[in-house]
């Protein structure tokens, strides 16, 4: 495998493996906010086991989000040292920022884990808040160093060196915010399936498990909510997409001919031979209304850009349909349940309802992994946008088949046993609660 | 401001040491236990580790924040040449953290438990070992920028006997520190009394692999030693970290747990200094007399002072937190 392709891979292995991690840590407090609450208040025990026992599938989690960002800091500079020399004194903001909201974090996850007994209850409750918050904010404020890849700024680039560094511009690149709330509310999302279609799963064996009822009475919500925002989150991104990476937009649509009035294309095989995506459904004058608000504005294709710089087509257009069609079904299953919701609440734990949200347990991760290949793929060459290609950046060592291998077995190995874990804490839970 | 961003990077470096290190000599004891109190022993560290490890090893994400934003040269030459050690090193971080939060939040204990143990001391003892290997090998100074054999280029510059030797030492101090925090760990006389017994022989193991370690380099021909007692600093950080044993040795018969941390931390303290004063300015050495001077490998100013800025402002917001932690469950 040649070193530049076994790089990538490690790091996309890494970032992927992570991020799902990431998305625990930074939105599982909030649900556990809410369970916590309800029991400080209602006194019910239902609500204290399900803190408790959420509690230990987020230790779980957070510490096996929190060593595969340690790999993730080195790994810019083990895969990557010729970027980061130059990109180290630029974005390390963003870093230093996250590396304080994680401190805060660690240090109030602790307090939370272990201070049950030890602290006011309220105070306690208080450091819930703090894990959430502090979570959120490091996953914000780290997500400002890769938007300052697609969106470069703070920095002049001359002679194959940066000058005029501007770390504070560099932090306010143009992509932040667009990047930002997209990966907030997907994390939401993906949560907020994934643990409602969990307790589906525990209601499904065990019709009338209490716990399961109020876990997923809470969990709903949190994945209703974010399924419709995030429509309004990924239009505004790929608005902010047309204007600032064109070309990734191009390629994300498979949009080979610049074109006025450009239809939207659902769909299609892409045939990167004949420069065409082929049995793809077309709305016409679709996708330059929502790059440009303007039904006749001219969309740039990938016509308009040399081949030599542009992203691998099949896999950035595929992913992106993949999201899109995933965040669709999501929303449509938030309709379903807003419909059970407001006309005949007694179907919220009907069996058909529970078995689609079942259903629908990984596909906010799935999504998540596939808008990051887009924008991480859709980047490429690129490793700073227009500004340092991918494979100026490798490290010179040979043979990175190697580590690249030993993580991919090593994160495999810890998927699985992550898995066997929360099969465990499931058996654990099954005679608990039915009433 | 270079200044102070210097401060933090060692500052860093040696909270890590003290915290982080103490955490994975706690992980390395559990060897050392007896069968018939390995359980309760077990317990007294996950006790003590539970609520504070995540926090005691986010000094290495720090230090390495300082150091690719403030010295990105060192960041990138290290990552270079250090490439297979500190990629082993990752891999017994997350084998570490890991095995011992799965070890507690396991809903089922049954004889996984021991599976996780096993692993959780493998990796405790394994990573500082490689960590100590990395600082050999930015010591001894054999990184060859221009060698053609892959061997020699990412291999030879940091697995040799002295860098081993090196990493042995830097394992023997996180065991002292481990053993000596346990002390205070547990209110049973009898345990307390196991605890000192271990400190003492590991104190013993320190003090010859540190003589090892001056040997080694001998052997490896250069010498080490003369260069300690030359360097004024160094010479102090050798002192300081030899003369308080013998009080420590005294204060050990009397318990004083604070007191014992206290003296321990120094002595981490002055071994730290001693190896830096060795070492400045240089990061690393190259085999051909070059260096990479740590004050070349700064970035431009205004990235200096903002960093500068964002961890005195840092500081401010996490170490009164920091502070809460520890004084919730180690102090009250």
């Amino acid at each position: 495998m040649p070193d530049l392709l076994a790089a990538r891979w490690q790091m996309a292995v890494s970032l992927g493996f992570h991020i799902i991690f990431a998305c625990v840590g930074m939105i599982m407090p909030f649900l556990m906010i809410v369970s916590h609450y309800k029991w400080l208040k209602t006194k019910n025990e239902v609500y204290y086991h399900l803190t408790k026992i959420w509690s230990k599938g987020v230790a779980i989690f957070f510490a096996t989000g929190a060593v595969s960002g340690t790999v993730l800091s080195f790994e810019l500079g083990l895969l990557w040292p010729e970027f980061m020399k130059h990109a180290g004194p630029i974005f390390g903001m963003p870093f230093s920022l996250e590396g304080t909201a994680f401190f805060l974090e660690a240090i109030a996850i602790g307090l939370f884990l272990y201070g049950w007994d030890r602290m006011n209850p309220w105070v306690h409750w208080a450091s819930g808040w703090v894990v959430g918050l502090s979570g959120l904010a490091s996953g914000i404020f780290v997500i400002s160093a890769n938007s300052w890849m697609n969106t470069p700024s703070g920095f002049d680039w001359v002679n194959g060196q940066a000058i005029n560094i501007d770390p504070i511009k560099a932090l306010f690149n143009d992509a932040w915010f667009s990047q930002a709330h997209h990966m907030c509310i997907a994390a939401v999302e993906a949560i907020g399936f994934t643990v409602a279609g969990i307790h589906a799963y525990g209601l499904l064996k065990n019709p009338r498990n209490q716990f399961h009822k109020e876990a997923l009475r809470i969990a709903i919500w949190f994945a209703v909510v974010s399924s419709f925002m995030q429509f309004i989150s990924g239009d505004e991104i790929s608005q902010h997409l047309a204007k600032k990476q064109p070309l990734k937009l191009a390629a994300a649509e498979a949009l080979f001919e610049t074109q006025k009035g450009a239809p939207l294309a659902i769909g299609g095989i892409v045939d990167m031979k004949e420069e065409e995506l082929k049995y793809a459904i077309h709305i016409p004058k679709a996708l330059s209304y929502l790059s440009f608000r303007d039904f006749d504005a001219e969309v740039k294709g990938l016509d308009a850009f040399p081949k030599e710089n542009w992203p691998p087509v099949p896999i950035t257009r595929y992913a992106f349909q993949l999201m899109i069609a995933i965040g669709s079904f999501l929303a449509l299953v938030s309709i379903i349940f807003l419909i059970i919701y407001f006309r005949n609440k007694e179907n919220l734990f009907h069996p058909a309802f529970l078995r689609l949200l079942v259903f629908s347990t990984p596909l906010g991760f799935i999504a998540i992994q596939a808008g990051w290949t887009v924008t991480e793929v859709g980047r490429q060459p690129w490793i700073i946008y227009g500004i340092m290609k991918t494979k100026d950046s490798l490290t010179p060592m040979p043979g990175l088949v190697v580590p690249f291998l030993l993580i991919t077995a090593l994160y495999i190995f810890l998927s699985v046993v992550v898995l066997w874990l929360m099969r465990r804490q499931f058996a654990a839970v099954k005679n608990k609660f039915s009433d | 401001m270079e200044w102070i961003v210097l401060a933090y990077l060692i500052v860093c470096l040696y909270l890590y040491c003290l915290l982080g290190g103490a955490d994975f000599g706690a992980g390395a004891l559990e060897i050392f236990f007896p069968e018939n109190k390995r359980e309760a022993y077990r317990n007294i560290v996950i006790k003590a580790l539970g609520p504070v490890w995540e926090a005691n090893h986010i000094w290495l994400i720090i230090l390495i924040v300082i150091l690719f934003n403030g010295f990105p040269s060192a960041y990138s030459e290290l990552s270079i040449y250090f490439h297979i050690p500190l990629t082993l090193m990752l891999v017994g971080i997350i084998f570490r953290g890991c095995a011992f939060t799965y070890r507690t939040y396991d809903a089922v204990k049954d004889h996984t438990g021991q599976i996780y143990s096993i692993v959780f001391s493998t990796a405790s003892i394994l990573t500082p070992i490689l960590l100590g290997m990395i600082v050999g090998g930015l010591t001894l100074g054999r990184v060859d920028p221009i060698e053609m054999n892959f061997y020699e280029k990412f291999v030879a510059p940091w697995l040799n006997l002295f860098s081993l030797s090196v990493g042995i030492f830097v394992l023997m101090i996180f065991l002292f520190l481990a053993a000596t925090f346990l002390i205070g760990e547990t209110t049973d006389q009898q345990t307390i009394e196991y605890f000192i017994g271990l400190v003492k022989k590991i104190n013993v193991a320190m003090v010859l692999s540190g003589a090892f370690v001056f040997l080694a380099a001998y052997i490896d021909g250069f010498n080490l030693l003369q260069d300690f007692l030359t360097h004024p600093l160094s010479l102090w950080g050798l002192i300081g970290a030899t003369l308080p044993l013998g009080l420590f040795w005294t204060v050990l018969k009397k318990g004083r747990p604070w007191l014992l941390r206290s003296i321990v931390g120094f002595q981490l303290a002055m071994i730290l200094l001693a190896w830096l004063a060795v070492m400045y300015p240089n990061f690393i050495s190259y085999n051909n007399g070059i260096h990479l001077n740590i004050f070349e490998a700064m970035a431009p100013e205004v990235t200096l002072n903002i960093l500068g800025w964002a961890l005195i402002i840092g500081s401010v917001l996490f170490l009164p937190a920091l502070y809460y932690l520890f004084l919730i469950f180690k102090i009250r």
